[in-house]
């Protein structure tokens, strides 16, 4: 890395060399037997110049690969990117990385793809189901010419747990995503069984109005559009709708809304971002009222607010290194008016539980739209959840949606905002929105 | 590219493949004030797989140096699999195939690339009600080699460049937001003189924002052809995709061949060696040369997108579908060009046909899941007995797979393929994915206002 740090300063005023180590190991069991296993052992390079007050980029798979400094000018001459000061502000211990993670092995993830497997056909026998573990670990590096030199160690252990209908189409699913290895309860299991028997009674609903539940995992899909507004990026292009908005209470009081890069195995704790700024726990919206924003080193400086820790070389839709480093989400978490899951069902008298949901890529994100298809949902009758709905559609803004949370839930899952992991949620209660049934 | 190193590597036992490839994106990016950002990313790497056991193993790798460690990984993997599995056909192909296009996008200069862009971009936030605009000249490059120890051995290089545009238009609280995409093929020369059609956009963007919001519902809807490509590659292509099927005996035999799917009159294909779409190659990811498949023919289930594997379990002749996004995955079955094959019906008839309903146009992403789908539309037009008459917005469509194809009433008679693809099924987001359409008329959808 520091051949290529002075190869590059020969070249510029400024430098920044990324690397990271990927090892992950994937396993699949399908209705009870293997499906696939596979692995990776990748390197990943990124290279940031300045020279003259402007920035360029270059990404490759080698230190070695001699193009790296041209195609990073190239960048720089064509592109207009201000230089950014590079931090050497040490970042702190975290806990990313968990040994129990990395001595798995193929074998090992296999036992637990099987056992899990087998504890679903003990519970329900009947019921075929899908298993995928996935193990991921990675070393990460960053030096650059302002004196930062660090390196991390992350660990990730994902599952995926699903149902299979008569048909064979995806019925209910779980999912667990941590740095250690997670606990799969019974409970959980159960609920899964519970939620697949319920897609036997299907509901077709008229459009109404009525109070809504999103399940932890689903909430999602809405915290997408939550980053898109809180995004520095688009704040400063005004394609937020929350420029000048700080201070303000734009949520109900009952929600509190915090990004943890610090968060101890969280599914995307790092000791700092892919630009060298330590992790931060950032408070996005307190009781309702909008903190912060969540901004690289360019972004705070225009917005006059310090980096959040929150720059990572990825995109909406591929973790490889594709880009500049641009604003993601490390480990939203969701709290507030905390209330007992089942308490929360008890207490609907005629409303929704909504487990899964299709199209979160689509409209306006950043200004906050949605409109989704409910690809898993239950009808809540009395509390009690009465039988999977069928072709419903929730449409609405998220500005209009968040200011009418009635409970945040206790246990907690992974969010999902597309491909990737987002966080963690209980369910949350919205008091109405709107249902496009029949 | 060291081909004897790599052929050198392969095992000699059961079977093994081999990709490696080098892999290049150029991006320039513009937002609402400048284009703000230029890459170069170029990747080397390659993919092993092998089927020693009852399964495929697989491994990725960056560093040339690894290939022994990628081999033995993945024979442990397929050896933990009990059983063993053979394939029934094994492409032996050579081949060697090299991109020709009439205007190599890779000869032209970044500076000219960057003023193409500029010049539409000044052209579209021309308009003060242009409030926002995500603008992104894209190329790619793979030069791949595809090897198998069973004789196979393909070197391929592939290109595809475009342009894509996301416009916002706005006024007070409201925002409007189209799509619009050039290219889609190797040749540069046709993102050239695109300014009545990007003018075109503007016009139909600042037009929404005095379209009406939809009324949630029902309706009978025409979907114009790159809506209804967007369609049948949600609500019928993946489906079609044959390794959903392994192990899985309840969709095997939802989707057994001969079923009934639609009327008579509606025929489904998917197509890779149609020249000059997103999804047109030559060999896929095995090394198997791509087939045209006809999907569903007059209504009927036809047939289906494999690769070796899938094909092996159905019993089945591989069709050339397996693709991967780059070096870092293992081939799945992708389409290639889906569209719906022209039909007998004038678009004026089909207006004529609905009492009350909408008329859709522009993609703007979907997803399925199970039996159901979702996409949403850039906007519409509300058709009142017989006629088009004023303009919607803020469209979504969902709908059960099965019971929206049976509700397929008249398809037009002009095929249309859209300029941009692109397809995400296992954390791959394949750009080179086509569709097409004639316009299609729907009964009876479920739409979703925002």
């Amino acid at each position: 890395m520091r051949e290529l740090l002075n190869k590059a300063l020969a070249a510029g005023d400024g430098a920044e060399v990324y690397k990271r180590d990927i090892h992950s190991t994937s396993v699949s069991v399908k209705l009870g037997k293997l499906k696939d296993i596979s692995g990776e052992k990748k390197r990943e390079v990124s290279l940031r110049l300045t020279r003259d007050g402007l920035m360029g980029t270059s990404v490759s798979t080698s230190l070695e690969d001699d193009t790296l400094v041209d195609r990073a000018l190239i960048a720089l001459e064509n592109q207009k990117s201000d230089a950014v000061e590079f931090p050497s502000e040490p970042p702190r211990m975290v806990f990313s990385f968990s040994p129990e993670v990395d001595q798995l092995s193929t074998e090992g993830l296999t036992e637990m793809a099987f056992s899990l497997s087998l504890r679903l056909k003990e519970k329900a026998p009947d019921i075929p189901t899908g298993v995928r573990v996935q193990k991921n670990i990675k070393r990460i590096s960053l030096l650059n010419s302002a004196g930062f030199n660090e390196t991390y160690d992350y660990s990730n252990l994902s599952i995926s747990l699903n149902t299979l209908t008569e048909k064979g189409f995806m019925g209910s699913s779980k999912e667990y995503s941590s740095g250690k290895v997670p606990e799969v309860s019974d409970r959980d299991l159960d609920q899964l069984i519970q939620r697949h028997r319920l897609g036997n009674t299907a509901i077709h609903m008229e459009n109404e109005k009525m109070p809504v539940i999103f399940s932890g995992n689903v909430m999602g899909a809405l915290m997408l559009r939550v980053l898109g507004g809180v995004h520095g990026g688009n704040v400063l292009k005004g394609t937020s709708p929350l420029k000048d908005q700080i201070g303000k209470k734009l949520f109900s009081e009952k929600i509190t809304i915090r990004d943890d890069g610090k968060m101890a195995f969280g599914v995307n704790t790092c000791l700092f971002d892919d630009e060298g700024t330590p992790a931060k726990n950032t408070v996005l919206y307190e009781k309702g009222v909008l903190k912060n924003y969540l901004v690289n080193i360019e972004q705070g400086n225009k917005l006059n607010q310090a980096p959040t820790g929150n720059a990572l070389k990825r995109t909406l839709f591929s973790k490889e290194i594709e880009d500049t480093p641009s604003i993601f989400d490390t480990n939203l978490v969701i709290e507030g008016d905390h209330q007992e899951d089942a308490l929360i069902i008890k207490g609907i008298k005629r409303g929704l539980l909504i487990t899964g949901v299709m199209g979160a890529h689509t409209g306006n994100i950043n200004r906050g739209d949605f409109s989704l298809n409910i690809s898993s949902g239950y009808l809540i009758e009395n509390g009690e959840l009465k039988g999977q709905v069928k072709g419903a559609m929730i449409a609405g803004n998220i500005y209009d949606m968040f200011k009418n949370v009635e409970a945040v839930g206790t246990h907690y899952e992974v969010m999902r905002s597309i491909f990737y992991h987002m966080g963690y949620s209980p369910m949350v209660l919205f008091k109405e929105a709107s249902i496009v049934g029949k | 590219m060291d081909k004897q190193f790599f052929k050198q590597a392969l095992l000699t036992d059961d079977f093994c493949d081999l990709r490696y490839q080098d892999f290049s994106h150029t991006a320039i990016k513009g937002g609402r004030d400048e284009i703000d950002e230029v890459s170069i990313v170029r990747k080397s790497g390659g993919n092993v797989r092998v089927l020693s056991g009852g399964g495929f193993g697989s491994f990725a790798f960056t560093d040339p140096k690894d290939i022994a460690t990628a081999f033995r990984e993945a024979k442990t993997a397929s050896d933990l699999n009990p059983g063993k599995e053979q394939l029934k056909r094994i492409p032996k192909n050579t081949a060697r195939v090299t991109v020709s296009p009439t205007m190599d996008p890779r000869q032209q200069a970044i500076s000219q690339k960057k003023e193409l862009l500029e010049k539409y971009r000044k052209l579209i936030l021309q308009h003060p009600e242009i409030a926002d605009l995500e603008s992104q000249y894209y190329e790619q490059f793979t030069d791949t080699l595809i090897l198998n120890n069973q004789g196979g051995d393909i070197h391929q290089e592939e290109l595809i460049c475009g342009m894509t545009f996301r416009i916002t238009a706005k006024r007070g609280d409201l925002t409007q937001l189209t799509r619009l995409s050039f290219g889609g093929n190797e040749d540069y020369r046709e993102l050239l003189d695109k300014d009545e059609e990007v003018l075109a956009k503007v016009r139909q963007t600042v037009d929404l924002l005095s379209a009406e919001p939809v009324k949630g519902g029902n309706y009978d809807v025409i979907l114009d052809s790159d809506v209804g490509g967007l369609f049948i590659h949600e609500a019928f292509g993946h489906l079609s995709e044959a390794d959903n099927l392994i192990g899985n005996k309840s969709l095997s035999s939802t989707m057994s061949l001969g079923t009934s799917f639609a009327m008579e009159n509606f025929n489904v294909i998917d197509d890779p060696t149609r020249k000059g779409h997103p999804g047109s190659y030559i060999y896929d990811h095995e090394g198997t040369k791509a087939r045209p498949v006809s999907l569903i023919h007059e209504g009927k289930l036809t047939g289906r997108l494999h690769s070796l594997e899938s094909a092996s379990f159905m019993d089945e002749e591989p069709t050339g579908h397996a693709r991967a996004k780059n070096f870092g995955f293992t081939p799945i079955v992708r389409m290639g060009n889906i569209y719906i094959d022209q039909g007998n019906s004038s678009l004026e008839d089909m207006i004529a046909s609905i009492d009350d309903g909408l008329y859709l146009f522009g993609s703007a992403g979907g997803q399925t899941s199970g039996e159901t789908f979702t996409f949403a539309v850039q906007g519409g037009y509300r058709i009142e007995k017989g006629k088009i008459t004023h303009m919607v917005r803020d469209l979504a469509l969902t709908g059960h797979l099965f019971t929206t194809l049976k509700n397929i009433e008249m398809v037009g008679s002009d095929v249309t393929f859209s300029k941009a693809g692109g397809c995400g099924k296992g954390g791959q987001i394949l750009i080179q994915s086509g569709k097409g359409s004639a316009p299609i008329k729907i009964k009876n959808m479920g739409i979703g206002g925002q």
